[in-house]
C-alpha cells in the first residue's frame, strides 16, 4: 500500500515536470493582438498599393487595387470583431468561445493576406455548397427563388430560427418551410391576383 | 531503496524529463522563432528601403511645385505625417532587431516566444510606418505631376493608411502591456 502511495507521488512529480516544460497558453491575448496588428499592417500595404495605382493612371490597376483594399478592409473588420469576441470570452472564462474566436481571427488574417495578393474567396460557390450540405443533412427540398437576379434563400435561416426556438422535429420544420415557400412563390401570388381580378370582375358586373 | 531516496529519484526524474524537453526546444524551437522574427524584419527593411527611395524622389518633386500652389497646405500636412511615420518606422525597426537579438539567450521557451512576438509586431509598426510614408509621397507625386484625378483616391488611401498604422501601434502597445502583466504577477 505504501509502495503504491509513493508511485503516485512519483507519477505526479513526473507529470508536473513534463507540464513545466510544455507551457501551452490556450488563450493568448498577446498573440491575438499580434495577429490583429498583422491584419492592420496588411491594410496599410493595400492603401499604399492603391495610392501607387492611382498615380499610375491605369484604370484597371486602380479598380483591382480598390477591390483588394476593400476586401482587406472587410477582413480587418472581421478580425476586429473576432478579437472583441475573444476578449469577451476570456473575461467570461469561456475557453471554447475564446478558441473559436482565435480561429476566426486567424481566418481573417489569412483572408486579408489573400486579398492583398488578389486572391478573393469564391463566396457564391462556398455558400451554395454549405447550403447544399445543410439541405442534404435535413432533407429539405430546394427552397430558393430568384428575385431581381438575386438568389433569395430562406430555408436555412428559417430552419435555424426554428431550431433556436426549440423546434427540432424536421417534419414540423419542413411543413412550416413549405407554407412559407407557398406564400412567397410566384404561382401563389399569381393565383391570389387571379382571384382578386375574378371577384373584382364579379363586383363590377 | 528507502522512502526518501525513492521520492528524491522521482523528483530528479520528473524535472530531468522536463528539462530534456526544454533543452530540445531551445535548439530547434528557438531557431524557428529567430527565422520567423527575421522574416518580419526583412519585410519591414525592404519596405523602409522603398520608402527611403520615395523620400529622395520627393525632394526633387517638391522643387517643381510652385510655392503659391493652392495644394501647398495639403502637401505640408502630408509631409508632417510622412516625417512622423518615417521616424516611427526607423525606431520600430531598431526595436524589432533588439527584441529578435534576445531570442537565442532567453531563459525559457515562453520568454523566447514573447521576444519573437515583440519583434514581429514591432517590425509590423515599422512596415506600416513605411507604407504611410510611401502613400504620402504618392500624394506629392500626384500634385507635382498635376494628376488631379488621382488626388481623391490618394487622400482616402492616406486616411486609411494612417488609421491602419495607428491600429498597429495600438496593438503593439497592447502586446507589450499584456507581456509585462504576465511577468509582473
Amino acid at each position: 500500500m505504501k509502495k503504491y502511495h509513493f508511485n503516485k507521488i512519483g507519477l505526479a512529480v513526473c507529470v508536473a515536470g513534463l507540464f513545466s516544460s510544455v507551457q501551452v497558453g490556450a488563450i493568448d491575448l498577446a498573440a491575438a493582438s499580434g495577429l490583429l496588428a498583422d491584419v492592420a499592417v496588411i491594410s496599410a500595404q493595400s492603401s499604399s498599393a492603391l495610392a501607387a495605382a492611382a498615380n499610375s493612371g491605369d484604370v484597371e490597376a486602380i479598380v483591382e487595387a480598390q477591390n483588394r483594399a476593400d476586401a482587406v478592409d472587410s477582413a480587418m473588420a472581421e478580425a476586429q470583431e473576432a478579437y472583441a469576441a475573444m476578449e469577451r470570452a476570456v473575461a467570461g472564462g469561456d475557453e471554447d468561445a475564446a478558441a473559436a474566436a482565435a480561429e476566426d481571427l486567424t481566418a481573417a488574417q489569412q483572408k486579408a493576406g489573400d486579398a492583398l495578393n488578389g486572391v478573393f474567396p469564391e463566396v457564391d460557390s462556398q455558400e451554395t455548397a454549405a447550403m447544399q450540405a445543410v439541405r442534404g443533412a435535413q432533407t429539405i427540398p430546394p427552397t430558393f427563388m430568384m428575385y431581381r437576379g438575386r438568389r433569395m434563400d430562406f430555408a436555412v435561416p428559417i430552419r435555424e430560427y426554428l431550431v433556436r426556438c426549440g423546434v427540432h422535429h424536421h417534419k414540423v420544420a419542413l411543413d412550416l418551410v413549405s407554407v412559407t415557400l407557398l406564400l412567397s412563390s410566384g404561382s401563389f401570388i399569381r393565383f391570389t391576383r387571379g382571384c382578386l381580378r375574378f371577384f373584382r370582375g364579379l363586383y363590377y358586373e | 531503496m528507502n522512502k526518501s531516496s525513492y521520492v528524491a529519484l522521482m523528483v530528479v526524474a520528473g524535472l530531468g524529463f522536463g528539462g530534456t524537453l526544454c533543452s530540445s526546444y531551445g535548439v530547434e524551437g528557438s531557431d524557428q522563432l529567430i527565422v520567423e522574427a527575421n522574416k518580419s524584419i526583412s519585410t519591414a527593411e525592404a519596405s523602409i528601403g522603398e520608402a527611403r527611395s520615395a523620400i529622395e524622389n520627393a525632394k526633387q518633386l517638391l522643387a517643381t511645385i510652385p510655392s503659391d500652389s493652392e495644394m501647398m497646405g495639403e502637401v505640408t500636412e502630408m509631409l508632417a505625417d510622412v516625417k512622423d511615420n518615417w521616424s516611427l518606422a526607423l525606431e520600430a525597426l531598431n526595436g524589432a532587431k533588439e527584441s529578435a537579438s534576445k531570442i537565442p539567450t532567453a531563459s525559457s521557451s515562453e520568454i523566447a516566444g514573447d521576444y519573437k512576438l515583440l519583434a514581429t509586431v514591432n517590425a509590423g509598426v515599422a512596415l506600416s510606418g513605411a507604407e504611410v510614408v510611401k502613400t504620402g509621397i504618392s500624394f506629392i507625386e500626384a500634385v507635382a505631376g498635376n494628376k488631379v484625378e488621382a488626388l481623391d483616391i490618394i487622400r482616402s488611401a492616406m486616411q486609411d493608411s494612417l488609421a491602419a498604422s495607428s491600429q498597429v501601434q495600438f496593438n503593439y502597445e497592447r502586446v507589450k502591456s499584456l507581456i509585462t502583466q504576465k511577468y509582473s504577477k
